[in-house]
């Protein structure tokens, strides 16, 4: 069994993620970490929380992360809209506030949080282990500044964020990046093994209304819970960011399934990749090396610059029912 | 008098080392724990110096936690004038004429740092404490504290107050703009500044008034301890340091003891003899003036909220009699 952290800002996509590593026999999650991102970080722990008490699996403890991305938002004018949630409710968003689930009655967070967590766990730890960050990278970032050497202890990081030929928030950056612009260098320049599952791919492996329905025919409360959330998400990106009919990306679950199948990703290669950290039109825009114009740098990760929609359908579905 | 509970942040650093110094044998204060930062010298030099200072003082019982390397976000640009200065490395600066000589003039010590990173002990400590208990002190960069800040916001209102040394509006600093502090890690100050949590900025501006001149350093001398010996070792470099300088900021007269200000004000507020309520935000705009403080003065125009206490001068005898007294005790 693979040892995993989440770092989660659920979020639809996050549930899905969350759903198909608690559920695959091949991943042991060692824990959660929240961050703010999607929502406020009330909202993203306790739509973490909700979640693991609908499947029954309060036993899998959740660190509340970063409230604040590390310093993207010092300047007022810089970051206006986050932390975002409570402001302005729109019934077609792909997230929303709350995570369509009832609401959580036992589980709560730990009380430890989850920088000190990261730092106590990757320091102790006898087993390296692969974290799984799919929101905005500000809680690793946080611990690998104030405790350089746990990267020793990190097998792998296989992060969703970043993108090299699409912006979902702005025309030039991701989410989580353009979030935590700063926290996503520092991870990508950590020295850990890094595998990238950007925007290129998660928009390859759409996921189709009647995909949805068959899903909820493997009949788990997993199965019942992601297909509702797609169904969501079809109807949010109908209005928002159209990408096909009927049509959805489950981006931050193709992060996870790779880390069963690496065939659910394609077109892999070893990139340097930098952030811009500028405050301007490209904020938060992954910088793929494409050409090699960084003459004096190594690859720092493996980017996919697509994926197989198939596989990763099939695997979804699979893993989804597995228990 | 009950005790003041301080935590100091230090980058030791030859102030560093009289603050240091001055804090763990003052009667009227108790040294919580002290963390580390990467600044004047890199933090493993930083922290090592930290511990020889506090063997020198007869008080290897106090918890020292090695914190930060690098600022948060500085140096991220590689074409930044911070990329270029950090993290120090050993062996860089020319060790005669140096302020912060990689190592302190004092025997290596056999006293260890304590395994716990500077940032989990903070938040571990804070959320311990009773409601303000704690008062911090950091005069180094302010990395550690702004990154507790963001891992736990539960550490914020648990702090009595902030009294750190940095900041400077009139004073010529390091980079024509940014006193040296704040310049390493600007967005960390910031974090501090915009937390809610009551701040004395003990600024360049008041620092030049707690300068130090040889009679004075001999006066400590003549006092004849370990901790004394140091201090007035340490005056005697520093000058010779700012002679090297073209005599900066030793205005002809003494050494300024920056870090050593910060600590008197913490027990004697009284020694800072003009301070600004105001609002005091830090530049992060990567250019001439990123890291200069800057304080909000037309609020006619533009009314910021008053976030910081900031010391402009400071009263030179009261500074030197509590450190001569303190030394002396």
């Amino acid at each position: 069994m693979r040892k995993i952290i989440l770092d989660v800002d659920t979020g639809t996509d996050d549930a899905i993620a969350i759903m198909c590593a608690i559920q695959s026999p091949r991943l042991e999650v060692v824990g959660i970490c929240t961050v703010n991102g999607n929502r406020g970080i009330t909202y993203t722990t306790e739509n973490t929380c909700r979640l693991l008490e609908y499947l029954g699996r309060e036993e899998i403890p959740v660190y509340k992360g970063c409230a604040l991305p590390m310093v993207s938002t010092l300047p007022a004018w810089r970051r206006p809209e986050i932390p975002y949630g409570g402001k302005e409710f729109k019934a077609q968003e792909v997230h929303g506030d709350w995570l369509d689930l009832p609401p959580s009655k036992n589980k709560k967070p730990e009380a430890m949080d989850a920088v000190s967590w990261y730092i106590k766990t990757l320091s102790e730890t006898k087993e390296k282990i692969t974290l799984v960050p799919v929101g905005p990278l500000t809680n690793l970032a946080i611990a690998l500044r104030a405790k350089p050497e746990i990267v020793e202890n990190i097998e792998e990081i296989v992060i969703m964020g970043g993108a090299y030929a699409h912006g979902n928030i702005t025309a030039a950056a991701e989410f989580n990046w353009w979030c935590d612009p700063e926290a996503a260098k520092i991870v990508m320049d950590c020295g850990a093994k890094i595998t990238i599952v950007p925007l290129d791919a998660t928009h390859k492996a759409l996921v189709s209304g009647s995909e949805a329905d068959e899903i909820e025919k493997g009949g788990t409360k997993a199965c019942i819970a992601a297909a509702d959330f797609i169904k969501r998400r079809i109807r949010g990106y109908a209005v928002f960011q159209p990408v096909g009919d009927d049509m959805t990306p489950v981006h931050d679950a193709l992060a996870v399934l790779y880390l069963l199948d690496e065939g659910v990703c394609e077109d892999v290669h070893e990139m340097y990749v930098d952030v811009d950290c500028g405050h301007g039109a490209s904020d938060g825009m992954s910088i793929v090396d494409v050409d090699h114009r960084y003459e004096d740098k190594a690859p720092n990760c493996r980017f996919a610059f697509s994926a197989n929609r198939e596989k990763f359908v099939k695997l979804l579905t699979e893993v989804l029912k597995a228990r | 008098m009950e005790k003041r509970k301080i935590i100091l942040d230090v980058d030791t650093g030859s102030d560093d080392a009289i603050a240091i110094a001055a804090a763990v044998l003052c009667e009227d204060i108790e040294v919580v724990g002290i963390c580390t930062v990467g600044g004047n010298v890199e933090v493993k030099n930083t922290t090592d110096n930290t511990l020889r200072v506090l063997e020198c003082c007869g008080r290897g019982d106090i918890p020292v936690y090695r914190g930060a390397a690098l600022p948060l976000a500085s140096t991220l640009q590689p074409w930044g004038l911070q990329a270029a200065v950090l993290p120090r490395t050993e062996g860089k600066i020319a060790q005669e004429k140096a302020v912060h000589p990689d190592h302190l003039p004092l025997p290596p010590t056999q006293l260890t740092a304590r395994p716990q990173s500077a940032v989990v002990w903070l938040i571990n400590t804070l959320l311990e404490s009773e409601d303000k208990e704690i008062t911090l002190v950091p005069v180094g960069p302010v990395t550690n504290i702004a990154l507790a800040m963001r891992a736990d916001e539960r550490i914020i209102p648990k702090i009595k107050e902030i009294v750190l040394m940095g900041g400077s509006h009139d004073t010529y600093p390091p980079t024509q703009a940014s006193e040296f502090n704040v310049w390493c890690d600007p967005e960390a100050m910031e974090i501090l500044l915009q937390s809610g949590v009551k701040i004395t900025m003990v600024s360049l501006d008041a620092t030049g008034h707690a300068c130090l001149d040889r009679n004075q350093a001999d006066m400590i001398r003549a006092i004849g301890t370990s901790p004394a010996n140091l201090t007035a070792d340490l005056i005697y470099q520093r000058l010779k340091a700012s002679a090297a300088e073209g005599d900066r900021e030793g205005k002809g007269v003494g050494a300024a003891l920056h870090d050593v200000l910060a600590v008197c004000a913490v027990v004697h507020p009284q020694v800072l003899t003009e301070i600004d309520h105001t609002s005091c935000h830090v530049d992060l705009g990567h250019g001439y003036a990123y890291g200069e403080t800057v304080l909000g003065r037309n609020y006619k125009f533009s009314p910021m909220p008053k976030n910081c206490y900031y010391a402009k001068k400071a009263d030179s005898r009261m500074f030197f009699d509590w450190l001569y007294g303190v030394l002396k005790e």
